[in-house]
């Protein structure tokens, strides 16, 4: 335990003996963090859009008036047995008409017209959801079925699903940049963190030296120098962790609508799956910094 | 048996050029030797072997009954804790104190604070310098300097002290302040090899003299002199 503490204030003072050469790996390290963040709130946002999205696609199926309920139930039985189909809901004709004159109640020829024709000129209404956004095509064909042809009035979907593709293909596109831009500031970090360990070494040459000359193990050399990029990546993702959650608090008393919706979507997500997600970025992060601090200490450490 | 011993070892560096060449030498437990030679006779080509900073390109260097000659990285630890080492510019931490210097050879061997503690004060009134625990190198002479390396090279109580030039940055006087120490080391039973080109030095010891000449062993003498012809 004692050797362990003095390594690690070792490491810390190596940090603050090569501040600049630390500072500049820590802004690279925060801005990679920043960005697979960015993405990942992004992400979730996205997400939420295309639910919401999904949620108001469907097809109308709109039967004569006059149908029979048995053929609207066997329709209803029939769409439910296909595997596209997630969820479809019946509006009979009286509900239909009661809804169109609530719709129109203070429209009075709208419902004297009503009136005067004396019976529902309605049909029954069906309401179809697929599982995915690609299966109402199939589903359209397979209500193509003399069965049902003759009593249907009309087809019809929202048109929703041509946009909701195109957000889709915005989100890949967004992932593939910001992906990119992350593997970019990977890769800077790493040469980054390299180089510094490597003039923390040069600028310690002299203690080094002696740790060397005095019976030092290889490991207690190069032990604090993995741990001062450990520290720099500890430091950069709680600064990403501090600014999000300051973010957080000075943005939602001023936002309102769908940024605020969007915040509290953010914040149910980081309270749900946050640790995880700062583990996993933490182990990731610290496993290939300590791989670059390995070679950087095994490159100009000699025995 | 001998403490320190090299069989006809060689060491050639790039291009052929042999630093040490079929070099045999012992050295016995509690010996003082004086190794003497001129720039690039192998001095401290041998020095490194010693100190497994090199390994020989053939022969073999044995410590006690140990054959360093391919020792594995892991155990170079182990045996440089077997080793003092002094040098010409003496290699202390310029922002550690006298004690802070001494203090962290033990440090960064794992040893706890409360023998840290105990040691560090008793190494300073070895070299005499108890009442400048705190000062800074820089605010040391070159003899105190050399002194409080001394003190580092003996914390962990070495049956070896190589000394490469430790006298060279000094003054007459300081020169035998620092042999006067030496040799009080030597008297407590501790082996000590010394490098050196300074013909006082050696003169003024009269102990083993070991004249190194292209690598190889020229004159080997138990009470020697630095001649002129050397």
């Amino acid at each position: 335990m004692r050797t362990f503490l003095r390594i690690l204030a070792q490491s810390w003072q190596q940090l603050v003996r090569n501040t600049w050469i630390w500072a500049a790996t820590l802004v690279v390290f925060f801005l990679a963090f920043l960005s697979i963040n960015v993405l990942l709130g992004a992400n979730v946002l996205a997400d939420r859009v295309l639910d919401e999205a999904r949620q108001r696609v469907d097809i109308s199926i709109s039967f004569r008036a006059g149908t029979p309920p048995s053929v609207v139930d066997q329709a209803k039985t029939y769409l439910l047995g296909l595997p596209q189909v997630e969820r479809v809901d019946l509006v009979t004709a009286d509900a239909a008409l009661e809804a169109f004159r609530t719709r129109y109640q203070y429209q009075e020829d709208v419902q004297s017209a009503l009136n005067e024709v004396g019976r529902n000129p309605l049909g029954a209404r069906l309401q179809v959801r697929a599982r995915e956004l690609g299966q109402y095509g199939t589903i359209v064909q397979a209500m193509q079925v003399p069965a049902y042809q003759s009593w249907i009035q009309k087809q019809s979907s929202t048109d929703h699903a041509a946009a909701i593709q195109e957000l889709e293909a915005l989100r890949r596109a967004v992932k593939l940049v910001g992906s990119l831009l992350l593997l970019l500031f990977v890769c800077v970090g790493m040469l980054l963190a390299f180089n510094a360990v490597r003039t923390a070494i040069f600028s310690q040459r002299e203690e080094i030296h002696v740790m060397r000359l005095v019976g030092a193990t290889q490991a207690r050399i190069r032990i604090p120098f993995l741990l001062s990029v450990l520290w720099i990546v500890v430091l950069a993702l709680g600064v990403v962790i501090g600014i999000g959650a300051a973010g957080y608090r000075w943005l939602l008393p001023q936002s309102s609508g769908w940024l605020q919706e969007s915040l509290f979507a953010i914040k149910e997500v980081s309270l749900r799956r946050g640790l995880e997600v700062a583990l996993i970025e933490l182990a990731v992060a610290a496993v290939l910094s300590m791989i670059v601090a390995l070679i950087a200490t095994g490159k100009y450490i000699k025995r | 048996m001998s403490l320190i011993r090299l069989e006809r070892v060689t060491k050639t560096y790039g291009h052929g050029i042999h630093a040490l060449n079929d070099l045999s030498l012992s050295i016995e437990a509690g010996e003082f030797v004086s190794i003497i030679g001129q720039s690039g006779a192998g001095k401290s080509t041998l020095l490194k072997l010693l100190t497994a900073e090199e390994a020989p390109s053939r022969g073999r260097v044995l410590i006690g009954d140990w054959d360093i000659s391919r020792i594995a990285s892991r155990h170079v630890p182990l045996l440089r804790r077997q080793l003092g080492m002094i040098f010409q510019d003496y290699k202390l931490l310029p922002k550690k104190t006298a004690a802070e210097n001494i203090a962290f050879a033990l440090e960064v061997i794992g040893e706890t604070r409360a023998t840290i503690k105990h040691i560090v004060p008793q190494m300073l009134h070895l070299v005499g310098l108890e009442k400048k625990a705190d000062r800074f190198p820089a605010q040391l002479s070159g003899g105190e300097q050399q002194r409080v390396a001394v003190a580092r090279a003996l914390v962990h109580q070495p049956k070896i002290l190589l000394a490469d030039e430790p006298t060279g940055n000094l003054d007459t006087g300081t020169t035998q302040d620092i042999l006067d120490l030496l040799q009080r080391i030597h008297s407590l039973g501790t082996t000590i090899v010394l490098v050196t080109h300074n013909r006082d030095v050696v003169n003024a010891l009269h102990k083993r003299v070991v004249v190194m000449k292209d690598g190889k062993v020229a004159h080997d003498q138990a009470q020697g002199r630095y001649h002129v012809s050397l």
